[in-house]
């Protein structure tokens, strides 16, 4: 007999459509399955066939919060595929619309989505009469971020500028210096934010898992470099599928991922348990001054974690956008040769570790593609934490046990438009 | 802006897509807490976990139906409310979505899952105003922030919302910019909505035709002109088909022009 039953339907506060089904057991293992009812889209099908230079802004349509994400990452993949190499400028400006993506996207989730629950509220229009200045704050950030991302990439949602091989726009100096000052003084906002969600230590689900993130040598991850783990598995980017092994579920539009057959976690704790000494000393500082100790194993210091980076990623925008400076800037797409090839690259999307792989023909024709999202990456997690709360949850009133669920899984922050139809084609 | 009226009841809800319809409403930091004090937003999903069964006095739908759930869903809406608005390019002219239609669903399926019997999806992707009556349309992959509150005020204050029924070349003349199609890029410009302000021609980049067919747009002449450039008769389809395959005024004609059985 069941000790009790959880049916959430439509999980609020979170990017796209899915439902969480949990089953306690009389010593029984509980069941608990995330069923991802998104529509189907189908994007690696329909991909198949179209033009390499095509790519981007198709696939930038899977997520409207983290489009910079994918457009950045399938724009690496075609270079890879086809060995183009742009120049420096371009990459650096790549890496300030990653930025601008991971800073808008933690903004939105601190404050919009994960911020309500622990202050007793549905959203954060019933926050306004208590927390205005919060709310205030909430929205200059996410302000901040999103000029960044239009002024780099032409729009803050599905960028434009960035094509194979270069830019077809680039921002003025005078241009780049405003929105310097404006990062730089955004800086006490970052860490007013970061001492805010320090104050909520309560709940916790400290649970042990494995940590991924795309680290590079010198920098914090964010754009390229090898898939590691905290418990020191790496392999490239291009041998993804080595580490990450994806299987359908009966229940789900989305396939789930494990790594040496256990679940992962991807997202600013994997980032911060793998990397956490490349970040600005800015950002340490305010590691320390809150009490977050890193590695972390508690899931909801993803929150927190989150706020951590945000500064982070404003200090290395600043360093970015300082080193462009001394550049002379100018719209700028290499020459290339269209090839066969195949390509496959990982960067970090605010949710996490996002891989694109095609595969071309000597036309520059998609043949095949793969894209593994870090929702779908996180989904097993999911369920193994919410395995791991289940004495809590029969502790808890039927009210206070859906809320602790819905906060748990609003955590990870799952964009779940993302995270379906991913898996290999052909 | 007090009239002691009260305020519509408005809901946003979203289909199958990526949301950033939605995100741009999010996006419009500085007018969004203005917007939020004339309106009483029962039903957004993305932000709030209240809910609100309705009637509505204004819904917003982003996305595609892609499933019967999907529809049903559509149907209730349409049910509940006064004012049903699909925005965005997935629920007027089917969007990405749409590039499924007239191909082999089965196969599409299986080389996406594998085993796909547990996928349930539509073969072909319609405009939201195919399923139900639809009362107003905003364009756009994504909308614009600037046309969701200028429909809204429009709204708010009794008037008509300006439709724009000329093309987006229009804006782009008016920005002074350099025409891509003289530069030998293929531009939608010339047959496709403006609403955008030409934002990609303006930044170098050729119009996708994300806002869907102008009225009277000259498909024909478009494509013609796609053709003596040297595009080849795939690419001529796929500019098409990239936001419009489910825009009957532009398949209609490009079907009969390329004559082409599966559009």
């Amino acid at each position: 007999m069941a000790l009790a039953k959880f049916d959430i339907h439509h999980i609020a506060r979170v990017e796209g459509h899915g439902d969480l089904f949990v089953e306690l057991k009389e010593g029984k293992e509980p069941r608990v399955e995330m069923r991802i009812t998104e529509g189907t889209r189908l994007f690696e099908a329909f991909l198949r066939d179209h033009g390499h230079n095509e790519v981007s802004h198709i696939m930038s349509r899977i997520c409207g919060i983290c489009s910079h994400s994918h457009a950045i990452a399938a724009l690496r993949a075609v270079e890879a595929a086809m060995q183009i190499e742009p120049h420096l400028q371009t990459h650096q400006l790549r890496k300030l619309q990653l930025i601008g993506d991971n800073l808008a996207s933690h903004a939105l989730h601190i404050n919009f989505l994960a911020l309500p629950d622990y202050v007793g509220a549905r959203n954060v229009i019933e926050m306004l009469p208590k927390y205005q200045e919060e709310v205030q704050r909430a929205l200059r950030l996410k302000k901040l971020a999103n000029d960044l991302m239009e002024l780099i990439g032409g729009r803050h949602t599905h960028a434009l500028c960035a094509v194979v091989g270069g830019y077809t726009h680039v921002p003025t100096s005078s241009q780049l210096q405003s929105m310097r000052k404006r990062l730089q003084e955004a800086i006490p906002d970052a860490e007013a934010q970061i001492e805010l969600m320090g104050m909520f230590a309560e709940p916790k689900l400290v649970r042990r898992s494995q940590y991924l993130a795309v680290k590079h040598a010198k920098d914090y991850p964010l754009y390229e470099g090898d898939l590691v783990t905290d418990k020191g598995l790496r392999v490239p980017e291009s041998e993804y599928t080595s580490l990450i092994k994806e299987r359908n579920v009966p229940y789900a539009h989305a396939k789930f991922s494990e790594v040496e057959g256990k679940p992962f976690v991807v997202g600013s704790l994997g980032r911060l348990n793998v990397a956490k000494d490349q970040l600005s000393d800015n950002a340490k500082r305010m590691t320390k001054k809150v009490g977050l100790k890193l590695p972390s194993y508690d899931i909801f210091q993803m929150n927190l974690g989150q706020a951590i980076e945000y500064l982070h990623y404003l200090d290395q925008s600043i360093e970015i956008i300082d080193d462009l400076l001394t550049q002379n800037l100018h719209a700028d797409i290499v020459d290339y040769k269209t090839r066969s090839g195949s390509g496959a690259v990982a960067v970090e999307a605010p949710r996490g570790v996002l891989v694109h792989e095609y595969r071309f023909n000597a036309r520059g024709r998609v043949l095949a593609a793969d894209v593994i999202t870090p929702t779908a990456m996180n989904y097993s997690n999911i369920e193994a934490d919410v395995r791991s709360l289940s004495p809590v949850l029969q502790e808890l009133s039927k009210d206070e046990a859906e809320l602790r669920l819905n906060m748990l899984i609003r955590a990870y922050d799952p964009c779940i438009s993302c995270s379906v139809h991913f898996v290999r084609t052909a | 802006m007090s009239t002691g009226k009260p305020k519509p009841v408005v809901a946003l809800y979203g289909l199958t897509c990526c949301a950033g319809c939605q995100l741009e409403i999010l996006n419009l930091e500085d007018d969004l807490l203005d917007i939020l004090g004339h309106i009483n937003l029962v039903q957004f999903r993305m932000g709030s976990s209240a809910t609100h069964p309705g009637p509505y006095d204004v819904c917003f739908v982003e996305g595609s139906v892609t499933n019967e759930a999907e529809l049903t869903r559509l149907k209730e809406l349409r049910e509940n409310s006064k004012i049903l608005v699909a925005m965005g390019a997935c629920a007027t002219t089917g969007g990405v979505n749409a590039i499924r239609n007239g191909r082999n669903i089965e196969e599409f399926k299986q080389s996406v899952y594998g085993d796909a019997s547990h996928v349930n999806t539509f073969p072909q992707i319609l405009p939201l105003k195919s399923h139900v009556k639809i009362d107003y349309e905003l364009q756009g992959c994504p909308i614009s922030g600037q046309e969701f509150v200028e429909f809204l005020t429009a709204l708010l204050t009794g008037a008509e919302p300006r439709e724009k029924n000329y093309a987006v070349c229009v804006e782009c003349r008016m920005k002074e910019n350099v025409c891509l199609m003289k530069e030998g890029e293929l531009c939608l410009g010339p047959i496709t909505r403006a609403g955008c302000g030409a934002l990609c021609p303006s930044l170098g980049f050729p119009c996708e035709g994300c806002w869907g067919p102008v009225p009277q747009a000259n498909v024909e002449s478009e494509i013609d002109m796609f053709s003596q450039k040297g595009a080849s008769f795939d690419l001529v389809v796929r500019k098409f088909r990239m936001f419009n395959a489910s825009a009957e005024e532009f398949m209609k004609q490009l079907k009969r022009r390329l004559n082409i059985e599966w559009l």
